[in-house]
């Protein structure tokens, strides 16, 4: 699984550059997250626009990275493809994160 | 055996053979997609379909087989009359009660530092199903998931 990351003051984009988070990469998803958000950005965006799929292991692994960020920083979740939107929708996640459909759209809002 | 093995049964009903291992899951689901694609099932039933096989074969390698290497399992897929029909197979530790988890909802509501990291599995499985049996017998785990295909 490969992940990049850039951070603009208290905002940092992690994007996933993988097709799937699923039980497989996990445990390894969770971990990249934990070594990638080691900063102090407020506000962490995922972007998940190359996801394709996430299962229940994976749904997992992205409330763990949520928790792991501490009090006072956000995890915010970006170009959430159909089957993986269907997953947060189903498991009611979406009153969780909050859900942007773009990059773009996450960008524009504020982080509050 | 390190890839999923395919055989054509019938017209509309294809079986899939694979042995737990870290993306033996993963190939097991890439043939079966690709199954259901050919069949030209809607994109959003195949992306119901995709989810539950996923739980379903994730909880053969971690359940019945406890995270073990090498255990046999199948997927068994008949398309028939509007309707899909998975059936499961592997050769591990049946469920504890003889039937599936309820699957019930997970809370959500307490705070950041408690929510749940699991337990998301079987509550998607009931959820996304028309209906769904499991039957034991002779060593095998034999779990039938059926779709409306609309």
């Amino acid at each position: 699984m490969d992940m990049s990351s850039r951070s603009e003051g208290a905002l940092q984009i992690v994007t996933v550059n993988a097709r799937r988070i699923d039980a497989a990469v996990a445990i390894q998803f969770k971990d990249l997250m934990r070594a990638e958000t080691e900063g102090s950005a407020r506000r962490v965006i995922l972007d998940l626009r190359q996801v394709d799929f996430i299962d229940s292991s994976g749904l997992g692994a992205i409330v763990a990275a949520m928790k792991q960020l501490g009090a006072g920083r956000r995890l915010d979740l970006a170009g959430l493809t159909p089957t993986v939107e269907s997953v947060f929708r189903l498991t009611r996640m979406d009153t969780v994160f909050s859900l942007f459909p773009t990059l773009d759209a996450a960008l524009m809002a504020q982080a509050d | 055996m390190d890839q999923a093995v395919t055989t054509r049964m019938a017209d509309r009903r294809i079986l899939i053979e694979a042995e737990t291992g870290t993306f033996a899951v993963r190939a097991v689901l890439d043939r079966a997609l690709a199954v259901l694609a050919e069949w030209r099932l809607p994109i959003a039933c195949i992306g119901n379909v995709h989810i539950v096989l996923a739980e379903a074969l994730n909880n053969v390698a971690e359940h019945a087989y406890g995270f073990r290497d090498g255990g046999r399992f199948s997927l068994d897929m008949t398309l028939e009359d509007g309707r899909l029909t998975c059936v499961v197979r592997d050769h591990g530790t049946p469920f504890p009660e003889g039937t599936p988890p309820d699957g019930d909802a997970v809370a959500l509501d307490g705070p950041t530092e408690s929510l749940p990291e699991g337990g998301f599995g079987w509550f998607m499985i009931r959820k996304l199903t028309e209906d769904l049996a499991y039957d034991h017998a002779d060593g095998c785990n034999a779990l039938t998931l059926r779709f409306a295909v609309v």
